[in-house]
């Protein structure tokens, strides 16, 4: 019996990483799940509220419980821990009602609820492929508690490498608005990162956040680096092993 | 009628919401691990002999003792030079231990009659006689145990790391910390 | 357009410093990590026992202060109750004149709070000379400096710098070598505080229930300067108290195992106050100055978890944008994640509101804090007050955005029209954006056609 769920895009899926929006889908799917996309959804109010214009978070925020939490209550996936820490802790904040809406970060879905530990899930043919990868866990993952449940995936996948690097808890320098108002500092915090991870010899920089891997990406594009960045959820996708025509 | 100004401790209270201080929940820890006094104090940097080893330490330099410790040298039959003019000239401070303390290392020592503060402080080398029954396992146990007077607890030996993170002894206080075993 | 202040601070910053703050940092980072994991039976359950802690007592500040001035005053203390920085350093002032008439020397202790409320040029500018002892206070002060860490001073500093300050002071021939500058420094303030009749200190805790005051310490110029003085003067933000004395083998574990990764700091020092008639030696006077400051408005008000601050250091350590623009970005003694919320909050938003911005919110802060304060919440909380106080100004205009995100039809049209977002005029946010990245791209698949397809 399939799983109803929604899947929240995030406007950053929306806009330039489709691919992840894609690959989250097929991997709901492979756990079993049934995915419902609200066609009117756009954005969960996190850049506002970061930057403390509450009173646009809170429109947008509306708008978001309106699309995506009422009617059929269902759990709403979204392939982007900062997203969900926005809609489970944030709207707290901004909503006098004391809203606990079900919104989880993908990798948490599968593990926690769904009880996947390792991945593909079983019945699955696992496409193997060598990747050395090294695993950013971005921040606003502490703030709804998740531990390793991505890595716990990513790292079951045959093939893949999970490589250790140095000052790895360390914040990519994104952090929304700062990355354009303080744009030295997340530069140079950006910047510390790469230096470390390719001095691990990774191949490839995984991330949960598109946030993160946006700021990354820009960073390592204009340095010219040979260095891959992919949403974690691409990988496990990836590793299913089927492509979708379109 | 003249109305004074309020003083701060007034105006102070006046901005605190009142309260109690009664049923206050007691405090709930595990706390941390039992270690051996002797190896925590020697990773500190500490120096560990016996009380037989006192003369050969103290030979030739100028000492300040407090009472109770030169007394319980005497008692052994050690000899003794008297307590030099200034404490600040003293290249050895020479104190008993009110405890030590296993979980951290410490030895307590604390002030009274017969105590000077400074001698476990100025002079370069302090020395602490205990016997072993003074040890307690843990700092709660030493901080209720000596609540009455002004007490330190040390921790090693004087340092910092204040230049590049490069560790130093010795800055102020003793750089070299000997308990002597009763 | 005019840059924040800890942005356009680490801009200026040379990579010498910045290598110094970052190496130092990333070492206490993991000195605390491994002395709590090591020691403490359960890391978690203590930070959270500390924290509920903080906040009853914070809850019941009246009655343990009144408590706290009866116990001490018991004990032969003298408190003092300031209400603000003017009032401290005027009381500290009188105290002082009353034990040298004619001005001298001070010998003090490392103190933020004295820091807080600009002591030492006061009391220069009234006839007394107050020298830092701890030896990073001691180089900032000689360097006419100020501290760039509440714990560690002098971490933008690196041993040339000082050997440079050290000789031109004359406190010795030339030397790069630490031991020996510590030496030299050791030396020179010898003489100080064998001759100096007053002290100055701050407080790490002081107990309500017995009076006592206990300071943390590993150099021993603390010990020094409230021991061998005969006047010593202890200031101390008013949320400093713990109820009991059981208290403390947990704050004292946390704090040393937080700031420097030991178990204990050298020197544990519990004072029961002034020398006593059947006491050899100490000071024949010691006062508290209990110094609000602004702190009982902070009480009131949505930063009050700033006030559970045991100044330990390690948010500061742990922090990305600590570690690019060292503690002086911040314009404040209280500097990094602690300083960000504690300096607007004591300070007023209109002065210093800003620092709110200066942050990723990435919540390593609140992950290593022993007492866990919530500070991405309340920098969240402080830029929602500072927009409408009009303090901050936004660089993207959020209330469009707002009117995209709400219009369904319109959202899809945006999207559509992305790809010329790298053709439009440069304002404020792709300026910073493009410094040092490329645009992004869309690369794949469009979600929402690829859905229209199945």
């Amino acid at each position: 019996m399939a799983r109803r769920v929604r899947l929240m895009l995030t406007c950053l899926c929306d806009a330039y990483f489709g691919e992840v929006g894609i690959a989250t889908v097929r991997v709901l799917e492979a756990a079993g799940c049934e995915v419902v996309f609200d066609a009117n959804q756009t954005c969960c109010g996190q850049p506002p509220f970061n930057s403390g214009d509450w009173p646009a978070a809170r429109q947008v925020a509306n708008h978001c419980r309106q699309t995506l939490f009422s009617g059929e209550q269902l759990p709403v996936i979204t392939p982007s821990g900062s997203c969900a820490a926005m809609v489970r802790e944030g709207y707290p904040l901004i909503f006098a009602d004391d809203s606990h809406l079900p919104c989880f970060e993908v990798g948490e879905f599968l593990v926690k609820e769904l009880g996947i530990q390792s991945w593909p899930p079983e019945g699955h043919p696992a496409k193997q492929k060598e990747l050395k990868v090294a695993f950013h866990r971005a921040c606003h993952g502490r703030g709804i508690g998740l531990k390793d449940e991505q890595e716990t995936l990513l790292g079951s996948i045959p093939g893949v490498q999970l490589l250790p690097f140095e000052q790895a808890e360390q914040c990519c320098g994104f952090g929304g608005a700062f990355s354009a108002n303080h744009p030295m500092i997340s530069a140079q915090v950006g910047l510390e990162k790469i230096r470390n991870i390719q001095a691990s010899g990774a191949e490839v920089i995984a991330s949960g956040d598109m946030g993160c891997l946006m700021h990354l990406r820009g960073l390592i594009q204009r340095q010219n680096l040979a260095l891959r960045t992919v949403h974690y959820v691409e990988l496990l996708a990836e590793a299913l092993g089927q492509e979708v025509a379109v | 009628m003249v109305e004074l100004p309020m003083t701060d401790r007034e105006k102070i209270l006046a901005a605190l919401p009142d309260a109690t201080a009664e049923g206050l929940p007691p405090t709930e820890w595990t706390g941390a691990r039992s270690h051996v006094f002797a190896d925590v104090f020697l990773a500190l940097g500490g120096k560990i002999g016996t009380v037989s080893d006192f003369s050969d330490l103290v030979a030739g330099r100028s000492v300040w003792l407090d009472d109770d410790a030169r007394q319980e040298l005497q008692s052994r039959g050690i000899e003794l030079p008297s307590n030099c003019d200034s404490i600040w000239d003293a290249a050895v401070g020479v104190t008993l231990a009110q405890l030590l303390v296993a979980e951290t290392g410490t030895i307590a020592v604390a002030a009274g009659p017969g105590h000077w503060r400074l001698a476990s402080l100025v002079p370069p080398v302090h020395v602490v006689l205990a016997r072993r029954d003074q040890e307690v396992p843990s700092l709660s146990d030493a901080i209720a145990a000596l609540t009455d007077r002004t007490s330190v607890f040390i921790s090693g030996t004087s340092r910092t790391a204040d230049i590049e993170g490069v560790m130093v002894r010795g800055v102020h206080g003793p750089g070299e910390v000997w308990l002597l075993w009763l | 357009m005019k840059r924040p202040k800890v942005e356009a601070f680490a801009r200026n910053l040379s990579p010498e410093t910045t290598a110094s703050v970052r190496s130092a940092s990333v070492q206490k980072t993991k000195a605390r990590k491994e002395i709590l994991w090591d020691d403490l039976k359960d890391v978690e359950a203590a930070r959270t026992e500390a924290a509920r802690i903080k906040d009853d007592v914070l809850d019941r500040l009246k009655p343990l202060l009144l408590q706290f001035e009866t116990a001490a005053t018991a004990l032969g203390v003298q408190v003092h109750w300031c209400v603000d920085g003017e009032s401290a350093r005027a009381k500290i002032l009188e105290i002082c004149r009353q034990t040298e008439p004619q001005g001298g020397v001070v010998v003090k202790a490392k103190s933020m709070a004295t820091e807080e409320i600009h002591l030492n040029d006061y009391l220069e500018e009234h006839g007394f000379t107050p020298v830092e002892t701890d030896l990073g206070e001691f180089v900032v002060q000689v360097d006419h400096d100020t501290p760039s860490h509440i714990v560690t001073p002098i971490i933008h500093k690196n041993r040339r710098q000082i050997a440079a300050s050290f000789a031109r002071e004359d406190l010795g021939p030339y030397s790069e070598v630490p031991e020996e500058l510590a030496m030299q420094a050791r030396l020179h303030l010898r003489q100080k505080f064998e001759s100096a009749k007053i002290g100055i200190s701050g407080v790490n805790f002081a107990i309500a229930e017995t009076g006592r005051i206990v300071l943390v310490e590993n150099e021993g110029n603390n010990r020094l300067s409230t021991t061998a003085v005969e006047t010593h003067i202890a200031v101390m933000g008013i949320e400093k108290l713990l109820a009991r004395e059981s208290d403390l083998p947990l704050f004292l574990r946390l704090l040393a195992g937080s700031a420097t990764g030991q178990r204990l700091t050298s020197y544990t020092h519990f004072i029961a106050g002034p020398r006593r008639s059947d006491e050899e030696d100490g000071p024949r006077e010691v006062h508290v100055i209990l110094l609000d400051n602004g702190r009982t408005r902070v009480l009131a008000g949505k930063y009050r978890e700033i006030l559970r601050c045991i100044r330990c250091g390690a948010c500061l350590n742990v922090c990305p944008v600590y570690r690019q623009a060292s503690g002086h970005a911040y314009g404040h003694v209280y500097s990094g994640p602690l300083g960000a919320v504690l300096a607007p909050a004591l300070e007023g938003i209109e002065k210093l509101g800003e620092l709110a911005k200066a942050s990723s919110l990435c919540g390593a802060c609140e992950e290593v804090c022993p007492v866990k304060i919530p500070i991405p919440r309340m920098l969240l909380e402080l830029r929602d007050e500072a927009t409408q106080a009009g303090v901050i100004k936004e660089v993207i205009p959020w209330k469009a955005f707002a009117a995209g995100a709400t219009q369904p039809a319109g959202w899809r049209m945006g999207l559509k029209l992305l790809p010329m977002a790298k053709f439009a005029p440069g304002g404020p946010a792709k300026q910073g954006w493009t410094e040092s990245r490329e645009l992004p791209e869309i690369e794949g698949r469009n979600f929402r056609k690829w859905w229209n397809s199945r």
